[in-house]
Parts: structure tokens; sequence; C-alpha cells
């Protein structure tokens, strides 16, 4: 088995390859999953100023033209806010810069950082209006893909290396992960959000997707973390600390886990999640039961 | 019956009384022995709580409870059973065929 590893998005990106992929195969598909990791940092990174979501939200009030792919990516995370009715909101850019996270997470934890500001209301993505790729965000409102953008990028990298001929292939980005091609049952070790290092559960996943979303990671302070609620506008607090679920694509699971989390309860979609008193809920069936 | 015969049975008021006290004095004794017999309450007294003072402290291992709601079918996902262990499907295989590839492992929790 291949492993190659690197840093994108703020986090760590893995690839796994099965071994009976050709060299030349494998290094493409490594290569491909570099390249889209490197463009879609770019496009959609709220920390880059000449990203090209920077140059959007900098546009808040009048109309402009994004790329297709920004398009298809604010096309889909608009639709996922309607169908959560507001759960998932990618319009939560002002209430997560008043939380404290208003730069790269390594400064963050540098400064030490407590909240900024008094939160922020959010649930304004009603307001925005996308047709084709003409984009107009209200004024006063700015869009963070962070999750969504590293779950769809997730996704066209493992779909990219599939493509360059490896039998399968496993893209992981920070926890976020997809599955494709032809592959073996892949084990997946769910991370204990109280003790960095082990696990509380593993799952087997034969394809698909895994995403987990935790109050643990990306947190700054007591009650500080990336994770907002957009009924409050502050960090979550809903009883749920991690929730990490399945999907048929990463992008989904990681909607997904943000629901489960946000909303506090398991949903219908497979998952694990951790309660606050630390029990550890599930709906996945075990491979014992299943055999 | 005779008011004499009646006159030989009837005991005199010293003797009913002597009774009486025999009586009275072994009811009383009986419960003394009862109380005298029965378990004491752990007493206050200074040895008491030096031998709870110098009981070891136990730490027990608090385990997670999980807690398995109605599986949500039809996904190609699975709980691995903490029996199994890592790297792959547990037991099974005969000494004579190949022993399977280990499992692609990674992990998840979030970023």
């Amino acid at each position: 088995m291949r492993r190659h590893a690197f840093r994108a998005m703020g986090t760590e990106i893995s690839v796994l390859l099965d071994d009976e992929t050709t060299a030349a195969a494998g290094d493409r598909a490594i290569g491909a999953v570099a390249d889209i990791f490197a463009a879609e940092e770019q496009r959609c990174s709220r920390f880059r100023p000449d990203s090209e979501l920077s140059m959007v939200n900098a546009s808040a009030g009048s109309t402009i033209t994004v790329s297709a792919p920004l398009a298809d990516l604010l096309r889909f995370s608009l639709r996922q806010a309607a169908e959560s009715a507001g759960l998932f909101d990618p319009t939560v850019l002002g209430a997560v810069v008043a939380a404290g996270y208003d730069r790269d997470f390594d400064e963050v934890i540098a400064g030490a950082r407590d909240r900024l500001h008094p939160p922020v209301a959010c649930g304004r993505w009603g307001e925005v209006e996308l047709q084709g790729r003409e984009l107009r965000l209200p004024r006063g409102v700015g869009v963070d893909l962070g999750g969504v953008a590293k779950g769809w990028t997730v996704d066209l990298a493992a779909v990219a290396a599939v493509a360059e001929g490896v039998r399968w292939v496993v893209v992981n980005a920070g926890g976020d992960l997809r599955v494709a091609g032809d592959a073996p049952p892949v084990e997946v070790a769910i991370d204990d959000p109280a003790e960095r290092g082990s696990s509380i559960a593993r799952l087997s996943v034969a394809a698909g997707a895994v995403a987990t979303s935790s109050t643990a990671r990306r947190a700054w302070g007591p009650g500080a973390h990336h994770l907002i609620d957009p009924r409050t506008g502050a960090p979550s607090d809903t009883g749920i600390v991690q929730a990490s679920v399945w999907a048929p694509t990463c992008a989904l699971a990681e909607i997904a886990a943000k629901r489960a989390l946000l909303g506090g309860r398991l949903g219908s979609d497979p998952a694990v999640v951790v309660t606050g008193g630390g029990d550890v809920v599930t709906n996945v069936e075990s491979a014992e039961a299943a055999a | 019956m005779t008011d004499a015969s009646a006159r030989r049975t009837r005991l005199s008021k010293g003797r009913v009384r002597a009774v009486a006290w025999v009586a009275g004095g072994a009811t009383f004794l009986t419960g003394i022995g009862i109380l005298g017999a029965a378990p004491k309450p752990a007493s206050s007294s200074a040895p008491a709580r030096e031998s709870r003072s110098r009981r070891p402290v136990v730490v027990h291992r608090v385990l997670r409870r999980v807690i398995v709601t109605e599986p949500a079918a039809g996904a190609p996902v699975r709980v691995i059973p903490a029996s199994v262990g890592s790297g792959g499907p547990a037991g099974g295989a005969s000494s004579a065929a190949p022993a399977p590839a280990p499992a692609p492992q990674t992990t998840t929790g979030g970023s």
C-alpha cells in the first residue's frame, strides 16, 4: 500500500493507494490530488486575500461573475442550507470571525485568542442570489466554505486519482475522507474527542465517505470553537461534542456531520456521535451483527 | 366440683406473686440477651476511623457507555467490534491459506 501526505487547507492531507498500481500511475494520482487541493485552496480560502472567495466577500452588495467551480460549490451549499432549514449555513463568516476565528488557525492558537465580539446573527443564506455564475451577496454578509470546501475538494481529488489509473484510493483531509475505486474495506478509527491519540470506535468503510465534526478541534478556549450554531451565532453547545457521519460523498458527509452536531441528535444517516457526558451513540450496524 | 376440691387447686397469693416475678424476670433477661446478640452498628471509635483512613484508594477505570440505536440500513459501513484486532478481519483463515492483506487504515476526528 502506498501512502503520501502533504499539508493544504490548514490540515494534513493523506493519500492511500493500492500497491498493485504502477508507480507512474500512482505518481500521476498523487500529483492530481495535490494540484486539486492547491487550486481549491486558492479558490475557497477566506484567509488568502487574493482568493476568489475573498474577492466575493469583498464584493458583497454588488453582482459579480464567479468561476464555474465556485458557482457549483455555492449552489451545492445553498441547496444544503435550504434542506437543513439553515442548520448548515454558508453565511456564518461574520459569526465565526466574531467568535475569534479571524485568521489561519495556527495564528489563532498562537495568539491565545478569546471571543472578539458578541455573537453575530446568521441565517442570511436565503438572501444570496446565484443565477448561473452571477452572484450577489447581501451587503454585510460573508461566505465561509471552510468544511464543505474541504469535503468538496476531497471528492474532486479522489475521483481524479482514480481517473489517473489507480485501482482504488483513500483521500483524507484532516479526517474528512473518501474511498473511491475498487477498494477493500478501509478501517477508519474515530478519534476520542477527550483524549488525543486514542479512538472511541473503528468503522469498516467499503465505499463512500466519512466526515467528522468536533468541538474539540479548532478550539481556542472553553466554549470557543469553530462550529457556529446559526441559530445563536455563537459556538455550538448542543450536548453533542463530536459527530462522525457516513455519506456517499465527502461534501455530503461533512454537511451531515455538522447537522448532527448542531442539531444535537443522531439523524437517519449512519453516524457515531459522542455526547458531552462521554457516551458514544451510534446507529451503525456492527460487523458482527451483519455477518 | 366441690368447694373442697376447688380450694385444693387454687394457689396462694404469695405463690402467684412469686410465679409472676419469675416470668417477668425471665422475659426481661431474654430481651437483654437478644439485644446483646444483635449485630452492632459501626461505632465512631478511634480505631475504626484509623482503619477506614488506611483503606487503599481503588481507582475504577470508567468505560464509555456505548448506546446502539436502530441501525441505519443500506450503507457500506460497519462498526468493527472491539474484539476484532486492528489491521484486518479476525481469525477464520486456515494455516494453508495465505493471510489476508491488512485493511487500509486511516483516522477521522474532525479538523
